[in-house]
């Protein structure tokens, strides 16, 4: 199946899921325990433990859950669905995860129905996991990721602080940028200490547009 | 015995598990084999298969015939009578029984004399015996993996340690890439540390999460012994830990903070505390921190602590740092200090460092103000301009000045022009970083602030015994990188990041570059390569895994171009323990397979991939031992940074106990 027609699916049925997540969500909402903490953990290859992992304590619940609904196909190996009612319910859609807690199977039941009902076939093109990165590219070249290169923190907290060194203390470029009271406010929730050690408080004039 | 050399080499990942693997099933774990009795130090670094580490039922126990005493220690099985004595000390008698024709206590003594983490490693391979004698005379470990193995262990096969240095989250939260829960506290170490682990005296706890409690728990437990303490970009305390460390550990030579996040409470009483009691400070770092510190303090302490060597400061202003200069006749490397705008008429061509300062890093420094460091620059060893006002005529003024660096950070604002500077000024450098500098085009950043293939081959034939270099160009051809492997024939680590601020880059795609370089800089262990898609194809990805023979961990961004390169790389690169993915287009099922055939691959971090449409193929890569993690993205965040990201490493812990909701261990599966 083409990237277009999975694309126009996804436009299509974009809208009528997220209807349907609204019903999930209000669902959710009336429901006080369910999205409770708890680990949620997947059990895809049975007998797959680590020797000498610490006993499950008697409150800890084993869970195991189908990672994908039924109808996306393939499941790898064999699973168990321990309790009748309830087990987590974990959604890929779009770049995004949800995963729920203690999901009713009937609703979860409906919910795959609803969800089934919008594609055509296949099934799986909605199904997607999480990362599916948005390809905007002309075909035969490689997919372009859309994410920006990431800068380090140390470097984005100075360019920051440069940043607004520069808009508090001088909205409009000017040779001598004197410090004024705006520049304050990128202390916001700091005490100025006693003595000399405020230097955001000024803007270096060095810093100069040539 | 001469102090571990662990500054020496450059900080290279010293291992990733704790438990040395053996290549073979528990059940045959190695015998003793005849063996050469002339040990020598030349053993081959074997890169082994990652194949399982023992599980704690195999554990060896001591033959009966070896005594070896511990004192101090509660290691089971080793302990043959208490011997009296004071038990801080670090005795170990082994006796005079031969083992493969080397006595006990030659052998004792020649592997106190091997330092270096990977010929320990394969010395604890020879045999039961020797992995014995090697982890009783283990005297530093790093646990690059906090969640690879667990305190207990770590103390049953190491109880002699007296350095320990622990990492937990990925690297990629130093750029804001991890969720904030993701994890990483250090409380579960401490508590062991602080019941057993009797000689310890150094603790580097780097990118984890530690609170007032479990300082408090450190202090109580080992204030009369702890020499040195580093909480490396950590998170979670307040200055009343720092105030407790200052006031109880006397004999505290290092305190390491840089760029922790530490919540303030009583002002900068914790700095006069430290002032006060201590006298045997040598290295003071706050750096990158929001730490306030008065200059009074800081003369107090440069007055009382005479063998201050680093001093490392959040902003302080320079004027306000004269008196303290003048009193620090033993400090050599300094970093923090700010500069005053309304100081105008500071005057800083007179300003007094003392002569012993040999590396400096001045915060909001501008043309102005650096005439401070012209009649420093023969001295200066390492310079970092990185959180400067300069433009690039700036760097060409101040690092012209200066022909005895070794280490030089700087932003790309430096340019090919000053760059150029570099490679006919420094010729003993060893180590150049050229950092990111910012991406507005709204003229913040110089116009010339460009580092090119021009600036990459200047610097490649000017300065030969570069052993680090990373550098982030805007432009860049394969001539460039051919250079390199042709000319920087000791580099141990380099990284390029291809920025996206030009359009059309002169030279696509590296792949002939790429393959010169990592044919010729021989002694590559870390290589990181983030480019631009079409700017490494398949073929290029190829070469990468073909000729980066040494690499330990590599770094990739858009890399190759379809599931056939990751392939291709897959085949080769047989020392790669540790590989991060970012933003390529690989799908699931290439990224599991090529986890299971690289060789010696122990950590994998993958943001941005082909996710298959079931989600399950990344199940292909489950093993025993092999923990699979899936980051969910940030469902406040529309924006990217918000990707879905893979973690998968091997532990011998299982599956972690402590994942926020943000966090979702794929496998195993806790008590299946």
């Amino acid at each position: 199946m083409g990237a277009e027609q999975q694309q126009q699916q996804q436009a299509a049925g974009g809208s009528r899921f997220a209807a349907a997540f609204g019903l999930l969500r209000q669902y959710m909402r009336e429901q006080p325990g369910a999205g409770g903490g708890g680990m949620v953990t997947v059990g895809l290859m049975p007998g797959g433990g680590v020797d000498g992992v610490d006993a499950v304590t008697p409150e800890q619940r084993i869970r195991t859950m189908e990672l994908f609904p039924q109808q996306a196909g393939t499941v790898r190996g064999s699973h168990e669905r321990t309790g009748p009612e309830r087990a987590p319910l974990t959604i890929f859609f779009g770049g995004r995860t949800f995963v729920f807690d203690d999901f009713p199977a009937e609703k979860a039941r409906e919910l795959m129905q609803l969800a089934g009902s919008f594609c055509a076939p296949p099934p799986v093109s909605d199904a997607g996991a999480g990362a599916e990165p948005a390809c905007q590219n002309a075909p035969g070249q490689p997919c372009l990721s859309d994410l920006p290169i990431a800068r380090k923190a140390s470097l984005h907290r100075f360019l920051a602080k440069r940043k607004s060194r520069l808009a508090a203390a001088d909205p409009y470029p000017a040779p001598l940028a004197a410090p004024g009271a705006g520049a304050a406010k990128e202390t916001a929730g700091k005490a100025v200490p006693e003595d000399g050690g405020a230097p955001w408080l000024g803007v270096n004039s060095a810093l100069q547009l040539n | 015995r001469p102090p571990p050399s662990r500054s020496r080499t450059p900080p290279a990942e010293k291992g990733f598990c704790v438990v040395r693997t053996t290549g073979r099933t528990p059940e045959n774990f190695p015998i003793p084999i005849p063996y050469p009795l002339s040990f020598s130090h030349s053993t081959p670094r074997r890169t082994r298969p990652p194949a399982l580490p023992q599980p704690p039922s195999s554990q060896p126990h001591p033959p009966p015939h070896t005594p070896v005493e511990i004192r101090g220690g509660t290691d089971r099985g080793a302990d043959r009578g208490s011997a009296p004595g004071d038990g801080r000390r670090d005795e170990r008698h082994l006796g005079r029984t031969m083992s493969l024709g080397i006595p006990d206590v030659a052998l004792g003594l020649v592997m106190g004399c091997v330092e270096d983490p990977w010929d320990r490693d394969a010395i604890s391979l020879v045999c039961r015996h020797w992995c014995k004698v090697d982890a009783l005379s283990r005297k530093h470990v790093t646990v690059a993996m906090a969640y690879s193995t667990t305190p207990d262990r770590l103390f049953r096969r190491f109880p002699c340690l007296e350095s320990l240095k622990l990492k937990a989250k990925p690297r990629a939260s130093m750029f804001n890439l991890i969720p904030e829960d993701w994890g990483g506290s250090a409380s579960p170490w401490i508590r062991e540390l602080s019941a057993s682990f009797h000689f310890l005296k150094v603790l580097h706890l780097r990118r984890m999460i530690v609170s007032d409690d479990d300082v408090a728990v450190l202090v109580r437990a080992k204030a009369h012994m702890l020499v040195s303490l580093k909480l490396d970009r950590c998170s979670g305390f307040s200055t009343s830990s720092l105030a407790l460390l200052a006031r109880c550990c006397k004999k505290l030579e290092t305190l390491f903070l840089e760029e922790s996040s530490v919540a303030e409470k009583e002002n900068d009483e914790w700095l006069r505390e430290l002032a006060t009691s201590n006298t045997v400070l040598e290295t003071l770092n706050f750096f990158l921190t929001d730490l306030r510190a008065s200059p009074a303090y800081l003369f107090l302490l440069v007055r009382n602590c005479r063998r201050l060597k680093t001093l490392k400061i959040s902003d302080c202003f320079m004027s306000d740092l004269v008196d303290l200069f003048r009193t620090a006749e033993t400090l050599q490397d300094f970093a923090g200090g700010s500069f005053d705008d309304q100081d105008q008429g500071g005057n800083y061509a007179n300003y007094y460092f003392p002569p012993s300062v040999q590396r400096l890093s001045l915060l909001y420094m501008g043309t102005n103000e650096m005439q401070i460091l012209f009649p420093y620059g023969a001295t200066l060893k390492k310079l970092d301009l990185q959180f400067t006002f300069l433009t690039t005529e700036d760097h060409c003024q101040l690092v012209q000045r200066c022909p005895n660096l070794e280490v030089l950070e700087v932003r790309d604002v430096i340019g090919d022009r000053g760059l150029e500077v570099v490679a006919r000024t420094c010729k003993k450098l060893q180590r150049l970083r050229v950092e990111r500098g910012d991406d507005d085009q709204g003229g913040l950043e110089d116009e010339q602030g460009r580092v090119t293939q021009v600036g990459l081959m200047a610097v490649a034939e000017g300065c030969p015994d570069l052993e680090y270099w990373a550098v982030h160009v805007s432009d860049i051809t394969n001539a460039a990188l051919e250079a390199i492997g042709a000319f920087s024939k000791n580099l141990n680590d380099f990284r390029l990041v291809l920025l996206d601020r030009e359009v059309h880059i002169t030279e696509l795609p590296l792949d002939n570059g790429v393959r010169a370089l990592l044919r010729g800089c021989t002694k590559l262990r870390r290589f990181a390569f983030y480019v631009r898609p079409g700017a490494l194809s398949d073929i290029g990805l190829s070469y990468v895994g073909e000729f980066g023979k040494t690499v330990r961990y590599m770094l990739l961004g858009n890399a190759g171009g379809s599931d056939d390169g990751l392939l291709a790389f897959a085949r080769g690169c047989p020392s790669l323990q540790k590989l991060e993915l970012r933003s390529c287009c690989f799908s699931e099922r290439a990224l599991a397979v090529a986890a299971l055939q690289l060789k010696s691959l122990r950590y994998l971090w993958v943001q941005g991939y082909k996710a298959s449409p079931t989600g399950t193929d990344l199940m292909a890569m489950v093993r025993p031992f092999w923990n699979i993690e899936f980051i969910a993205p940030n469902q406040d965040e529309p924006c990217p940074e918000g990707q879905a990201q893979i973690l998968a490493y091997y532990s011998l812990a299982g599956a972690r106990t402590d994942c926020p909701h943000s966090v979702i261990p794929l496998y195993p599966s806790v008590g299946s």
